[in-house]
């Protein structure tokens, strides 16, 4: 099938535009009016990003089903990699230095984890998937790269990989109670595994709910991050005016934090526009999906938009207060390569699925 | 797809969609809250970030002995401290403070490093333990100097310093990479703990910080304190030492030059005593010790920075052939019954290899070859049992293993195998590396903690054991069910070692009769008697200087009868095993049975 650049969805594109520039804006900002450090080295990336994104795009969506697996178990053995390189301390254990590239798997585990169930879902009828046995495959592939996170640590990635797997499997069809039944198992085996715990360990889980517990840690960022918030009222204080970013109160205020630094300078009106921004974007993934004639292609473009929602959802929850600091960008904003790439990358595949929405495709290649 | 794939699909998506959009509803609630509805609350904070938050510095938890006696505990003390978000002119306020503290160059430059790297929430440590006249010349300028602070902590007091130096450890002020993991550490008066139990529970020890959250005005002074959260104190921490034993022995062995010494409860694997000679005072390291101190006690003789009991790595000797005769008892090529002759000589290959007695023992059965410590026979024997098998047994009494003691720089010490040969020397292994092996030489290196390990597990019936020293903190483990005739052979032997005549460790002999020592003498050779020194006559190598002298150990365990305490003891240097530490074996047990074992009775 040869290319057509017409059938590419130019709303997703459009939003994604908008909120790199806004990212682009914030780090000139947050560098106090200059290019540097930050938003030119984030331009060079977004200009190598859109370049894998366009490589993803035209790719034909064969190609993909055929080698989801490849893909997932490539990236299984380097989080694996990074494991075993990291225990012997030839570096951190998140990145896996591949020459001059430095990447990070568990950012991609979150892009192949989906593809992969969705090419597992592909292959199964509906009435497969209501059977329990037709779960036991998704659920290892889900907890496998999981653990491994975890145990990197990055609990924050780990979180967000189980999720965006649960949902693929909610929206693939898996029967409404085994969510319920192991939500609830889930709930209450916490109070067994507490009282395994030690006096201190419970400690730090404490001070890792309650952040506030630690005023010098995390909770020196998160009461620093609601003072610069609250103070920005509902306007603002206008571009390039926020007086607690700039007086260096806020850390971190061009990677996770970014939402903070914008929140101050625009106000609550800036903050619920951006809100809707993503959940406009977030929908339209969703619905592109939904129209979707094959499996792999909806519950790709279904399972990436949740990882998007994903991002926004846990990282804003974080900088406000609501949930514990656990290191999630804010999706095309925040500085840093790997997320960007990532980021665009999941767009890619949504909209590679969208441009095939109404071809009903083989199970096997 | 089915009908019901559809209608399931358009359920499932709406769900998601409700989910999505309750969870931006949620986020937009908080950001309302924040932002508009609290929004002067945090204006308020916001101008000039007025509100402080300052660590409060938590108590750091003591250390008991088993009886409750206070080991460690904390005095109060005084120190110097500097708030720079009081005074923005710290460079000005730090050229008076240097005359009224007469601070060195190096306290200076010490200052100025934490200006780098301290957040300034934590007030700059200036000086620590002032001394009274210090104190009351601050305390006069303090109004002049706006930031100064006097602040109140506590320094760790040791009052059984030496005698319980590799027990307890010692703290200190934390060093750059204590800072680098936790920066709170850098509030003035805080210590880390450095060796020992300090170390190992340095974490329970340290409690955690509170904050002290408070509105100032501009010129840094408090307006209304908003908020306190109190430190939380270290825990205090309960040993199983038996602090009047621990004293009692290190007194005893303190003459000796450089010993050790171990007692264990067989059963539970609690440490009454754990001591190691030379000590150390560890209430140097609180004061901050100088450079020229630590230099005196880094190069002083014999270590006293080591702990000996388990990071002394020596060869065991003969009291590896207790373990060994484990082995032997269950190969049917050896058994009980088996009974050879020992003319003090045992050619192999080119090489001939000594009994330490000269004139051999005549026929020995293993009975005789344990009490007498013959050491052809162990030759002989473990050649029949083959090296593997050994390997096995002595891996089972933890030789050349850690036993995992809650304590800080335990050595594994290393069990030579064929394999560690062949990988360490591309060699093959030689029945003279048997034969070695047999009588604790060579390249096995072992810690008193394994011995005291392996000879509990025997003088218990086989029972599996955790070493500790916190009370509670070792998992205790049921005797095996039924009794194993090996063991209470070795029993049988190790008492006649100690009670019968002829035996070894007859110096040992105590004359208590419901409580009889039993146990292994040992004389570990430092190094080997050359061939050229045997035909010159020398046999002994009491005749050498006193550092190349044999190690002399003993390890056993008391009552004979129904053991309870097991007892590990090495005099570096000592010469004949028996000899050295058996008076020394008899005073200890003497002490245990009037002091723990009457009135626990």
């Amino acid at each position: 099938m040869t290319f057509n650049i017409q059938k590419i969805n130019k709303t997703i594109l459009l939003l994604m535009l908008c909120f790199v520039c806004l990212g682009l804006a914030l780090l000139y900002d947050a560098a106090g009016g200059k290019m540097d450090p930050w938003a030119k080295s984030q331009l060079i990336r977004f200009a190598i990003g859109l370049g894998i994104m366009t490589c993803i795009i035209i790719t034909p969506i064969k190609f993909w089903i055929k080698y989801a697996y490849s893909f997932y178990f490539m990236v299984l053995g380097m989080l694996s990699l990074v494991l075993i390189m990291g225990h012997t301390g030839m570096g951190a254990q998140r990145w896996l230095k591949l020459g001059p590239i430095q990447i990070q798997p568990s950012e991609m585990m979150r892009v192949s984890l989906i593809l992969a169930l969705a090419c597992y879902y592909h292959r199964r009828t509906y009435e497969e998937i209501q059977k329990i046995s037709t779960l036991l495959i998704p659920m290892l592939m889900i907890l496998i790269p999981t653990a491994l996170v975890a145990k990197q640590p990055d609990l924050g990635t780990a979180i967000m990989i189980f999720l965006s797997g649960v949902m693929v499997l909610f929206i693939a069809g898996v029967p409404k109670r085994v969510f319920i039944i192991s939500g609830i198992g889930l709930i209450s085996l916490i109070p067994i595994a507490w009282t395994f715990l030690h006096t201190y360990q419970k400690k730090r889980v404490l001070t890792f709910l309650n952040p506030e517990r630690d005023p010098f840690g995390a909770g020196y960022h998160i009461m620093q991050s609601k003072i610069a918030l609250g103070s920005g009222g509902l306007f603002g204080k206008g571009f390039m005016a926020g007086t607690q970013s700039h007086l260096n109160f806020l850390p971190e205020k061009q990677t996770d934090f970014i939402f903070t630094l914008f929140a101050e300078e625009f106000g609550f009106v800036g903050s619920i526009l951006l809100l809707i921004g993503y959940l406009v974007t977030i929908i339209t993934g969703i619905y592109l999906g939904y129209r979707c004639h094959s499996i792999f292609c909806r519950l790709v473009a279904i399972g990436l938009s949740c990882t998007i929602f994903l991002y926004v959802a846990i990282n804003i929850a974080m900088v406000i207060g609501l949930v514990p600091v656990v290191g999630v960008p804010l999706p095309f904003i925040s500085y840093g390569g790997t997320a960007m790439w990532t980021l665009l990358i999941t767009v890619g595949f949504i909209l590679n699925a969208d441009r095939n929405h109404d071809r009903r495709l083989e199970r096997y290649y | 797809m089915s009908a019901r794939a559809i209608e399931s699909l358009s359920s499932r998506i709406t769900t998601l969609i409700v989910v999505i959009i309750l969870v931006f509803l949620s986020l937009a609630g908080r950001l309302y809250y924040l932002q508009v509805y609290k929004s002067s609350h945090y204006l308020t904070l916001s101008d000039k970030n007025r509100i402080q938050t300052t660590p409060i510095k938590p108590e750091r938890g003591r250390i008991l002995d088993r009886n409750g006696t206070v080991i460690a505990h904390n005095q109060p003390r005084y120190h110097a401290a500097f708030d720079r978000r009081k005074n923005k002119n710290f460079s000005k306020a730090l050229s008076t403070i240097q005359t009224i503290l007469n601070l060195t160059e190096e306290e200076i430059a010490d200052i100025e490093k934490q200006v780098e790297t301290v957040p300034k929430y934590i007030p700059l440590e200036l000086k620590r333990n002032l001394s009274w006249q210090e104190l009351s010349t601050l305390e006069i300028n303090s109004f002049d100097i706006p930031g100064l602070e006097i602040l109140q902590s506590e320094e760790r007091v040791y009052p059984y310093g030496e005698s319980l130096s590799h027990v307890l450890g010692y703290v200190a002020k934390p060093n750059q990479e204590d800072l680098n993991n936790n920066i709170l550490l850098s509030v003035p008066g805080v210590v880390v703990g450095k060796n020992g139990l300090e170390k190992y529970y340095n974490e329970d020890l340290s409690g955690e910080f509170g904050t002290l959250m408070t509105e100032n005005n501009a010129r840094g002074q408090k307006i209304r304190t908003l908020s306190k959260e109190q430190a939380v104190a270290g825990e205090d921490i309960t040993l199983t030492i038996d602090l009047p034993l621990q004293n009692h022995i290190y007194e005893l062995l303190k003459p000796h030059k450089s010993a050790a010494a171990i007692v264990m409860d067989i059963k539970t694997g609690e440490i009454l005593a754990l001591v190691s000679i030379p000590g150390y005072d560890p209430n140097l390291f609180t004061k901050g010790i100088s450079s020229r101190q630590w230099q005196s006690l880094l190069k002083a003789e014999n270590n006293p920075l080591t702990n000996k009991t388990i990071s002394g790595l020596y060869s065991p000797g003969s009291l590896i052939k207790t373990f060994i005769a484990y082995a032997l008892l269950s190969e049917p090529k050896v058994g009980p019954n088996f009974t050879l002759g020992c003319d003090g000589k045992y050619p192999v290959g080119s090489h001939t290899f000594h009994c330490w007695k000269k004139i051999g023992h005549g026929q020995t059965n293993l009975l005789k070859a344990l009490m007498q410590s013959c050491d052809i026979f162990f030759y002989k024997t473990t050649q029949l049992l083959g090296i593997d098998k050994l390997i096995t047994t002595l891996s089972q009494f933890k030789m050349g293993q850690k036993t995992g003691i809650d304590l800080e720089h335990e050595k594994a010490g290393l069990l030579p195998s064929p394999q560690w040969k062949k990988q360490r020397y591309s060699q093959r292994w030689w029945p003279g590396d048997t034969i070695n092996l047999s009588i604790g030489q060579g390249a096995l290196l072992t810690t008193p903690l394994q011995w005291v390990y392996g000879i509990a597990k025997i003088a218990n019936g086989g029972q599996e054991l955790q070493p500790h020293l916190r009370k509670g903190a070792g998992e205790y483990f049921a005797p095996p069910s039924k009794k194993d005739p090996h063991l209470t052979y070795i029993q049988k032997a190790l008492d006649h070692t100690v009670n019968s005549p002829g035996g070894t460790g007859h110096h040992a002999k105590l004359d208590i009769p419901d409580f009889h020592v039993a146990g292994k003498t040992s004389t570990s050779q430092v190094r080997r008697i050359t061939m050229k020194e045997r035909q010159q006559g020398i046999r002994s190598v009491a005749e050498t200087p006193w550092h190349l002298r044999d190690n002399a150990i003993f390890t056993g365990y008391a009552p004979a009868q129904n053991p309870r305490y097991a007892l590990t003891l090495i005099v570096e240097h000592g010469g004949w095993g028996g000899r050295t530490t058996g008076p020394l074996v008899k005073n200890i047990f003497q002490y245990i049975y009037t002091h723990l074992y009457k009135k626990n009775a």
